[in-house]
């Protein structure tokens, strides 16, 4: 048995070290000023070591395309599109956290450092050129969201939301493990280029340390199906498809309002980079095979998402079913598979990532201690109680419902563009049937904000300058890219090359 | 043993196929394990169950292959699975606390 130690070349992981040390660094300063009121202090240190891990993955950007820890992490565009992704998606969510940290009496130590570690753990599987990597990415991004998924303790919402976060997510990870295992067993490997290879495909991955295969997939074709299947069970549970969604609705509405924006952008956004990844390097040789379970998949999440949202009544609900419902769209791209559809991919979680994220922070924005002040009929009247609030909303929800000019249009264009080059027809048919239902549901929170006269006299929200900056950078995001998309389909362009 | 009775012969190595059943059955419980209890702790023992399943997969394999690979992700799996339970157990106390049940069935304001 031979058995050498790789290579250790740290820069290659740079940004997952910065951030990592950051969240460490929080973690230390919190405790000795845990007497010192506010926590404003701890916030300006995430940010600046969220800057600083950008820098380090701008540098990266140009770095030759290379293999680092014995192949378990891949240096390229790709990783580095998803890891800047990421950070400026923690770092919007920092800025509206300001404001619940200090409503709902959070501790902002552990706070601030689990949401850091679990970008850490998203970047790893971003750039993960092994399946045990991607196991090691979901169990370090998914290990700190369970636990602050039970933040908000005087909720009692909360503590249940984490234990069934908890208990589905370990029972998804067996899943992907078993796949993991079948993989392994068929490919004797488990490093995406060496499984590539051994199922017949030059992949410039691939290195002479793949093993030659006792067994081979040809002998062993269901086992290997079966694999590939379970890998997806494990995958799409994370990036909320259906049927795996089960959880999204609850674990949504009982986690805190900023955590469910962060989990329902970033780790969605790091399972469909794990997903392309692992289908497209491991297995594009059964993309026949994984193309016609991911298509079944696609059609179930965006029919399911669509239908049961239009039946909540409480907005963090709606935008949990609204949220599997763009996961539909975006695996109808995964689908396509075609360099379209990959660039589709990017920019449509890019642009759902500014749509999303806005959407929460004016959910904060009007919510009230503990969180009241969810339910679609308290945003009865909002476009002339607060204007400008409801002018955002608007901006929002007809991106979500992807209305021109906003990113969410130009990103469903491009993903049923995709679609229909790849003679995905069907497929791009109900995408776009979907997508008129979920019209109805959007509009119907524009319709409230300014056609319904509200039930009773609300407060004005609380002064919160962070979550509207933060508001405020997602609405002018939306409309920049929906009316400019060309600039960040070049970048996404020259992320998608790792296909070759 | 009395005299002239002789035991069948075993094989000289357990076939690696024998594993995989093995691994099969025991994850195929644990995942029943899950759909079926409704304690917590329970549950969690269950997907325990399948963890250790796709370990027994992992060592099989590996041997199988001559490898190092398959051994050393038992480990991963392994670590992952112990920090696991330990934030696990402390929301599993931490409902225990405010509820005085672990049961999943009492355990239900959201509606699912």
């Amino acid at each position: 048995m031979p058995f050498e130690l790789p290579e250790l070349n740290w820069w290659a992981i740079a940004p997952v070290l910065a951030i990592t040390l950051t969240g460490s660094l929080v973690m230390v300063v919190d405790l000795f000023t845990q007497r010192r009121r506010g926590q404003g202090h701890l916030a300006v240190i995430s940010l600046a070591g969220l800057a600083v891990t950008a820098a380090l993955s701008l540098l990266l950007w140009n770095a030759d395309e290379e293999a680092a820890f014995g192949g378990m992490i891949i240096v390229d565009r790709f990783a580095q599109f998803f890891n800047l992704l990421f950070v400026f998606v923690v770092a919007v969510v920092v800025l509206m956290s300001q404001e619940q940290l200090d409503r709902e009496d959070f501790h902002p130590g552990e706070y601030y450092s689990l949401l850091l570690f679990s970008v850490a753990g998203m970047m790893l599987m971003a750039a993960a050129g092994d399946l045990i990597m991607v196991f090691l990415g979901i169990e370090l991004l998914s290990i700190p969201l369970y636990i602050l998924t039970g933040f908000s303790r005087r909720r009692i919402e909360s503590e249940e939301a984490s234990i069934k976060y908890l208990l589905l997510g370990a029972f998804a990870t067996g899943f992907l493990l078993y796949g993991i295992a079948l993989v392994y067993g068929t490919t004797a490997s488990t490093n995406l280029g060496c499984v590539a290879q051994t199922l017949g495909t030059r992949s410039a991955l691939a290195t002479d340390l793949c093993a030659v295969p006792a067994l081979t997939a040809v002998t062993l074709p269901a086992m290997l199906l079966t694999g590939m299947g379970l890998l997806i069970v494990g995958l799409g549970f994370k990036a909320a498809l259906a049927p795996f969604h089960m959880w999204t609705p609850d674990v949504y509405e009982g986690a805190p309002t900023s955590l469910t924006a962060f989990m329902s952008v970033a780790s969605k956004a790091a399972a469909f980079a794990a997903i392309l990844r692992v289908f497209l390097i491991a297995f594009p040789t059964l993309v026949a095979d994984w193309g016609f379970m991911l298509a079944i998949i696609a059609v179930i999440t965006m029919v399911v998402g669509n239908t049961v949202a239009l039946l909540q009544q409480n907005i963090k609900r709606l935008l949990a079913y609204s949220s599997i419902a763009h996961a539909g769209y975006i695996l109808v791209a995964v689908v396509a598979a075609n360099e379209l559809g990959l660039l589709a991919v990017l920019f449509y979680t890019v642009a759902y990532a500014l749509m999303n994220l806005g959407a929460f922070a004016i959910v904060i924005l009007l919510g009230r201690r503990g969180e009241e002040n969810l339910l679609l009929g308290d945003y009865a009247g909002l476009g002339y109680r607060q204007p400008v609030l409801g002018a955002l909303m608007t901006i929002f929800m007809l991106s979500l419902a992807g209305i021109p000019p906003t990113a969410g249009f130009v990103g469903k264009f491009y993903i049923f563009t995709a679609a229909v080059q790849a003679d995905q027809v069907l497929l791009a048919v109900i995408g776009l049937l979907a997508s008129v239902i979920s019209a109805y549901y959007y509009l119907r929170v524009v319709y409230l904000m300014y056609m319904v006269e509200p039930a009773r006299a609300y407060a004005a929200p609380a002064r919160a300058p962070w979550v509207s900056l933060a508001a405020g950078l997602a609405a002018a995001g939306v409309l920049v890219l929906g009316i400019f998309p060309s600039q960040i389909l070049e970048i996404a362009q020259a992320s998608v090359r790792f296909l070759g | 043993m009395p005299p002239g009775f002789a035991l069948p012969a075993l094989p000289a190595t357990v076939p690696t196929e024998a594993y995989v059943v093995l691994s099969a059955v025991l994850f195929a419980i644990g995942t029943l394990g899950v759909l079926l209890r409704k304690n917590a702790l329970t549950i969690f023992m269950s997907i325990e169950l399948m963890l250790n399943a796709v370990n027994v997969a992992f060592v099989a394999f590996a041997r199988q292959f001559g490898q190092f690979d398959g051994q050393i992700f038992v480990f991963f799996v392994m670590a992952v699975a112990a920090a696991e339970v330990a934030v696990g157990l402390g929301i599993i106390v931490d409902i225990f606390r405010s509820r005085r049940t672990v049961d999943i069935d009492d355990v239900s304001w959201l509606r699912g």
